[in-house]
């Protein structure tokens, strides 16, 4: 009795052995694509096709592919962070450290783009911009307001509103469909063009374009930050809190003149790829008034500082540590100092501070 | 065991003198990080960056 049902299982069991054996091969086809994408190598991917494995149908979710240009998916995520109605909560995580939870919402008022960012740990910090208007209203400080453009958030603000500013330093790879916060979403690699610069992975929702996740990756591929969107919100009309808040009644713009001119009897002689020269000038630092002679570099993604100031005191060694994915390198080169700050790997930094050079000037400052 | 001592003792002004001098060195070292924040939300509110237009389009 026993034979016999077994032998009348036999070919069904055949059968789905064949369709299991089809299955894990296509998976593995599947994989072994992923794998090959997921290298850090800077190859030119204009145009990705991927197999779209999160396809609601179920039936053939293997057999479908989605044609997708990243220029495309950009210029999509870059209109839908301006442009739509939405509230996202985001952690902010770096190893070692306590993750920051902060609340992100934008809107269209008035036909004006609105954004609020707070800290929803310790005392209740609050960004706000009003078109161009961004009014800082944090409890240990006066409250005011500058022109700027943007709000500097968790995420790099020209990945997801200006993406054609990072692309001479970056290439956007992408990886295909993953998810992330409960939702479909677009996995894509920003890749430093001359491995100088740590790397990204960026997710971004599927269905409205929000960006969800942004992981900062050193030259080893491990992790040192970790945006995550925990909550993401899509509403047709204003969130309650911009309705409240009027523009009227936020700080008054403090005006910056803009920075003189100096010309620097120093230059860096040779940038990474893709970083430019933003500014320079000679200021004093607000904690222990030293005056300082300065350059801000940009690549679109990060920012670093290069201070030239009078050495205090004898420093044998080069200070060099990273806090929070934050690279500081100081070198005293009597009576100097150079320092380079930045979210930049140690070995960059090196190599910006070993492109120093004296320069001949006039004597007379430019105004 | 050896009683020889190559280390050299430090008086307590010393030791004072190098505690100030690390002190003084991380007051340095923080007046400048701040300032590096400082001057990267500055550089937002100096530079010209021409945003894409606003238009409402909500996803349906």
């Amino acid at each position: 009795m026993h034979d016999i049902s077994s032998s009348k299982q036999r070919p069904i069991c055949a059968i789905v052995s064949l369709f299991s054996f089809l299955l894990v091969l296509s998976v593995s086809t599947f994989s072994v694509h992923a794998i090959e994408s997921d290298t850090l190598t800077a190859q030119s991917f204009p145009e990705a096709v991927v197999a779209d494995s999160i396809d609601e149908n179920i039936a053939e979710p293997l057999l479908s592919t989605v044609t997708m240009d990243v220029d495309d998916l950009l210029t999509k995520m870059s209109m839908a962070t301006n442009t739509l109605n939405y509230q996202s909560t985001l952690i902010v995580y770096r190893p070692g450290h306590e993750p920051i939870p902060y609340l992100w919402k934008h809107g269209i008022k008035d036909g004006q783009s609105v954004e609020l960012l707070s800290e929803l740990n310790g005392p209740n910090a609050r960004i706000v911009r009003f078109g161009d208007q961004v009014s800082f209203l944090n409890p240990d400080m006066p409250a005011h307001s500058l022109q700027q453009s943007h709000i500097h958030g968790p995420f790099a603000h020209n990945l997801i509103r200006n993406p054609k500013l990072i692309s001479e330093a970056y290439e956007v790879i992408l990886v295909g469909k993953s998810r992330s916060a409960g939702k479909e979403a677009w996995q894509l690699r920003i890749v430093s063009r001359d491995n100088s610069r740590y790397h990204y992975i960026l997710w971004m929702d599927a269905q409205s374009n929000l960006p969800l996740k942004l992981n900062t990756l050193n030259v080893k591929g491990e992790l040192i930050e970790q945006v995550q969107a925990t909550n993401l919100q899509i509403s047709e009309t204003l969130d309650a809190d911009f309705a409240q808040l009027e523009k009227s009644g936020m700080p008054q713009i403090m005006h910056i003149n803009p920075p003189k001119a100096f010309s620097l009897n120093w230059a860096i002689n040779r940038l990474p790829v893709g970083m430019k020269k933003v500014k320079r000038d000679i200021h004093r630092l607000a904690i222990t008034d030293d005056v300082v002679e300065y350059v801000l570099l940009s690549d679109g993604m990060v920012d670093v500082s290069v201070y030239l100031q009078k050495a205090s005191f004898a420093q044998p060694d080069d200070v060099l540590f990273t806090k929070d994915a934050v690279t500081f390198l100081s070198r005293v080169n009597d009576p100097l100092q150079v320092s380079v700050i930045g979210k930049i790997p140690p070995a960059t930094a090196q190599r910006i501070l070993q492109m120093i050079e004296s320069v001949d000037v006039p004597a007379t400052v430019n105004p | 065991v050896s009683l020889s001592q190559s280390r050299t003792i430090q008086t307590p002004e010393q030791q004072m003198n190098e505690r100030q001098a690390v002190l003084e060195q991380r007051k340095r070292i923080n007046a400048l990080l701040v300032d590096h924040q400082q001057q990267i939300r500055l550089k937002a509110a100096i530079e010209n960056v021409i945003e894409p237009k606003i238009e409402q389009v909500n996803p349906e």
